[in-house]
């Protein structure tokens, strides 16, 4: 029976403490932030320290450190699906003050260093993206994830969806 | 050749319709006249050139929805003369905004948010636009995008442009509450934009009465604008707002991490709105 995880409805399998967490396979990823980065030490298991830096883009403050990182999924010691979470950059009037935005990222483990392969856009105060319900789903048996926004990134204020497999190198494969 | 009127440092004064006044420009020479005229605030500037065929110009045109310092640089028969005179705003009155908005669709709520921010004040006590720490200009202290020089000094352009950004709410709120055929009242629609505002959805649907509902856990902080907790975090649950109040107000200058109350959009829809 395939395993599927859904994001935002159903409990993530692994929910960041402080700034550090715990992979489902085993081992666990430390995080931090600086230059408008996130840099991640991941410790998964039978494989050495790595470490990748993860861009930002601009609605998020240079110093932001995320507010929440979820494990989404894992091929495991090749594959970590992730999403990360920070506050928005606040406007005038408290605009977006209490605001996220929300990053979808598939990191290739395989080699060293890590690879990004994939990073989406799920949520956004200052963008208005906002996943419907369900968000977002991984079909660990077929690799898949299914993305179902309310307002997606592509099409303005318009819903979205999108399917994407992930190879075991971390290519996103979409039909 | 001299500038006979206006004088040196004169003052000019936007009304708070925004109206600009007549700017007359007179010199004792005679013949074509070349008006090169500068105005500029802060970081804003705007220059052009004006011909007439006499010793008189009336600025008005070229300044309408600027404000500022205003330099003339006036020539004819090859002598010259310059000028600087200053231009000042002067608030409208709630009433003004308040009506102002009546006038544009999809408003609805927009009235309390700006008067919850800034208490509709374009200007300063100086009669200068009121500009916030993190460059935020006039009554809707526009940052990005960027504010241009006219929405800085015209109240109702800055009002226009805070509702370009709250209409991108509103259609967000729309696209929430009606998704799968769901229902909403008006009051619901406001609510959940002014909450998307400041971040956030405020409303949950409750399967059960087929309705939407505002967040149930979330209980907020009175004494504040948009501080909140969740009452589903086992540190929290069973408290009073008291309680939690006095445990979290100190760290509310600098959010800790692994702090239990939360910046929340439903708390500001319900400060603004009550």
């Amino acid at each position: 029976m395939p395993c599927l995880v859904s994001l935002l409805l159903v409990p993530a399998i692994a929910v960041a403490a402080g700034s550090q967490v715990t992979l489902p396979s085993g081992g666990s990823i430390r995080y931090s932030s600086g230059a408008s980065q996130t840099r991640l030490e991941i410790s998964a298991a039978g494989k050495k320290l790595q470490r990748v830096n993860l861009a930002r883009d601009s609605t998020v403050a240079a110093k932001s450190l995320p507010s929440d990182i979820r494990i989404v999924g894992e091929i495991q010691g090749k594959v970590i699906i992730l999403v990360d979470t920070y506050p928005s950059i606040s406007g005038g009037m408290s605009y977006c003050q209490a605001g996220d935005e929300k990053f979808l990222r598939v990191i290739s483990i395989a080699k060293t260093p890590p690879k990004e392969t994939l990073q989406l856009k799920l949520g956004s105060c200052r963008q208005n993206i906002e996943l419907a319900d369900p968000g977002m789903e991984w079909d660990s048996a077929s690799s898949t994830l299914r993305i179902h926004w309310l307002l997606g990134p592509s099409q303005k204020e318009k819903p979205e969806e999108r399917t994407i497999r992930i190879g075991p190198d971390g290519a996103p494969v979409e039909p | 050749m001299k500038i006979i009127k206006p004088k040196a440092n004169d003052k000019f004064t936007i009304t708070a319709v925004p109206g600009w006044p007549s700017f007359a420009f007179e010199t004792d020479a005679a013949g074509q006249h070349t008006w090169n005229w500068t105005i500029s605030w802060g970081s804003f500037k705007k220059s052009g050139s004006q011909t007439t065929p006499g010793n008189l110009w009336d600025a008005q045109s070229v300044v309408t929805n600027l404000g500022g310092s205003l330099t003339v640089m006036v020539s004819a028969a090859k002598q010259s003369a310059s000028i600087t005179v200053k231009i000042y705003g002067t608030n409208p009155s709630a009433a003004d905004v308040t009506a102002y908005l009546t006038t544009k669709p999809g408003s609805d709520g927009f009235d309390k948010l700006v008067e919850h921010e800034s208490n509709f004040r374009q200007f300063n006590a100086s009669n200068e636009p009121v500009k916030s720490f993190d460059n935020g200009y006039g009554m809707c202290q526009l940052t990005s995008p960027a504010p241009s020089y006219e929405q800085v000094w015209n109240w109702k352009l800055n009002v226009d442009g805070g509702l370009a950004l709250f209409a991108s709410k509103r259609a967000s709120a729309v696209a929430y509450l009606s998704q799968s055929g769901r229902t909403y009242t008006s009051d619901q629609l406001k609510y959940e934009t002014v909450c998307r505002w400041n971040g956030g959805a405020y409303h949950e649907w409750d399967a059960k009465a087929g309705a939407w509902v505002r967040k149930t856990e979330i209980l907020c902080d009175p004494a504040t604008g948009n501080i909140g907790w969740n009452m589903t975090d086992p540190q929290n649950k069973g408290k009073t707002v008291a309680e939690l109040h006095k445990r979290d107000a100190g760290t509310y200058s600098h959010r800790p991490s692994g702090a239990h109350w939360f910046y929340s959009g439903v708390c500001y829809a319900d400060a603004v709105l009550g």
